[in-house]
């Protein structure tokens, strides 16, 4: 065991879970950091306004990759103001604790998702494609 | 080179970090400064501090002989025939405004400046912005390990670009450019010579007399230097025939209601009260280097880097960019299946600072198909257990991420 990684963050991100793209979405969203260079696509099914179905996929560091994965777990059947709830510390102590200057790898997937979010309520669509840069 | 003493002067390579001592190997990013430079900055707001060109009184007298003196010790440095020659600005990416600024007054629609692939945004971002005026800015290609590709920039320079502006060495991949034959190129194609130094006159020596360029650039914290000091060389007569970048205090010989006359040079271009402490702090940068022999400091990082390059050879799964002769100190590379941010995050535990990223050349990145790198680079203070502490931290990088 090392004091830097979490196993789980190694482990997803070496096998992220959800990993890959939806055929059949409500919300698509890429996002991403172009200083650092890291990359995620959401794709979500929203039924009932909860979310149904979620992937992700895209290229990143460790702590990014692992925390976006996990994020997929933690969001899926759970309704749109239940996600805007989860703070980073939640998230932090979901993917076992990460170093202080890493916060940033850490939010992406978070701060991508909850716009997307955001953007399909305020569109009033049932589809919605966005772009998002962090 | 006793490198022993050199590293007593640098007060933060005392530090620990993590527990570790401090291993800096992000040279290329900013320097350290020794405590002579650190001194000096003091020792100006303890005892000298006024503003310059001001009041007719001792004080001041000292502090403009003081800021003077530092635009002196940099024309000596770079072999500029006069301080005139030397404008202080806040950093190279200032200095590259500047001449976008300034030279583009006189460009006009359908002009070309060209750059390469290889540069810094500093040296790509302040021309797109004359595109606004109808003006095209054009890339030489780059080979595939990160070299000036020689056929496209002829054909490229056939075309009469009025400017070509291009960098001395690469901050990615540390790739040193003839630059001797560019600006006789570039000459020869009537173009204005424009030489991004940020990376080179730290490393090499420069004479730009000799050299017959036009402009050069560069940055006083990557030369041991405080930041916000940065320089612009010009030769004379191409300064005097340019307008003013930015205006205000001190640039002027004369304001009324409805004109301004400009200060002579170098004033002209050093607009309002100007980063004094940091010219003076630069000046003792300068004479450090000088005492200790640009062209010794280059011969230590080469060894250093020859050393680091065969170790890091002899483990798998390592991937260097870059070209293999005439490159400086730096080390750009990847560890297969980890991502260059997770490299620098495992060194820095151990008290290595390393970059991770696209090091602001995202074109660059584009063009060598990948994301970003982990780069290490080299200076004066970094020894062989430092390259060793490096090794090292790679090999627990793989260990960590189960990569072999």
């Amino acid at each position: 065991m090392n004091e830097i990684y979490s196993e789980l963050i190694l482990d997803l991100y070496k096998n992220p879970l959800n990993y890959g793209e939806l055929k059949n979405f409500n919300i698509k969203a890429e996002g991403g950091n172009p200083s650092c260079g890291d990359l995620v696509i959401f794709t979500i099914k929203i039924e009932n306004n909860k979310v149904k179905d979620i992937k992700f996929k895209g290229h990143g560091c460790a702590i990014s990759t692992a925390s976006s994965s996990l994020l997929t777990e933690k969001v899926l059947g759970k309704t749109i103001k239940e996600i805007k709830k989860i703070s980073d510390k939640e998230l932090n102590e979901m993917l076992g604790g990460i170093i202080q200057t890493r916060i940033k790898c850490m939010t992406l997937g978070k701060r991508v998702l909850d716009k997307a979010i955001e953007e399909y309520k305020k569109s009033g669509k049932n589809k919605i494609k966005v772009t998002i840069r962090i | 080179m006793n490198i022993k003493k050199i590293k007593e002067d640098f007060p933060i390579l005392k530090k620990k970090i993590n527990g570790f001592e401090l291993v800096y190997l992000d040279n290329s990013a900013t320097t350290q400064k020794p405590i002579q430079v650190i001194e000096a900055v003091n020792c100006y707001y303890e005892n000298n501090n006024a503003n310059v060109h001001r009041g007719g009184y001792e004080l001041s007298r000292e502090s403009t002989d003081l800021y003077e003196e530092a635009h002196k010790e940099t024309a000596e440095f770079i072999k500029a025939k006069k301080m005139e020659e030397i404008i202080f600005t806040k950093n190279t990416t200032e200095s590259i405004n500047l001449l976008s600024f300034s030279l583009g007054e006189k460009l006009k629609k359908n002009d070309v400046v060209l750059t390469t692939k290889i540069e810094h945004h500093s040296n790509i971002v302040p021309w797109q912005q004359l595109k606004r005026k109808g003006i095209k800015v054009e890339f030489v290609e780059v080979t595939k390990d990160g070299k000036l590709n020689e056929k496209d920039l002829e054909e490229k320079l056939s075309f009469k670009p009025k400017i070509f502006a291009f960098t001395g060495a690469s901050n990615v991949l540390g790739t040193v450019n003839d630059i001797k034959k560019l600006v006789k190129q570039g000459k020869d194609a009537d173009a204005l010579t424009i030489i991004d130094a940020a990376q080179f006159v730290q490393h090499k020596k420069i004479n730009v007399k000799k050299l017959n360029v036009d402009f050069i650039a560069f940055s006083s914290h990557k030369m041991l230097g405080p930041t916000g000091i940065g320089v612009l060389y010009g030769k004379e007569e191409l300064l005097e025939e340019m307008p003013p970048f930015m205006t205000g205090g001190d640039m002027i010989s004369k304001v009324s209601c409805e004109k301004s006359y400009w200060n002579s040079l170098p004033w002209k271009f050093e607009a309002g009260t100007p980063n004094i402490a940091g010219g003076i702090g630069f000046r003792i940068a300068l004479k450090y280097l000088e005492r200790i022999g640009i062209e010794e400091i280059d011969k230590h990082e080469q060894k250093l880097l020859n050393y680091a390059t065969k170790e890091m050879q002899e483990i798998d799964g390592i991937e260097i960019f870059g070209p293999e002769k005439n490159k400086l100190g730096i080390i750009s590379f990847n560890v297969k299946g980890v991502h260059p941010h997770d490299v620098s995050s495992v060194l820095d535990r151990k008290g290595i600072a390393i970059r991770s990223g696209n090091h602001c050349a995202q074109p660059l990145m584009e063009e060598l198909g990948i994301k970003g790198t982990a780069r290490a680079s080299f200076y004066l203070y970094n020894t062989k257990e430092d390259a060793d502490k490096f090794i090292e931290g790679i090999k627990e990088v793989k260990k960590i991420f189960k990569v072999d």
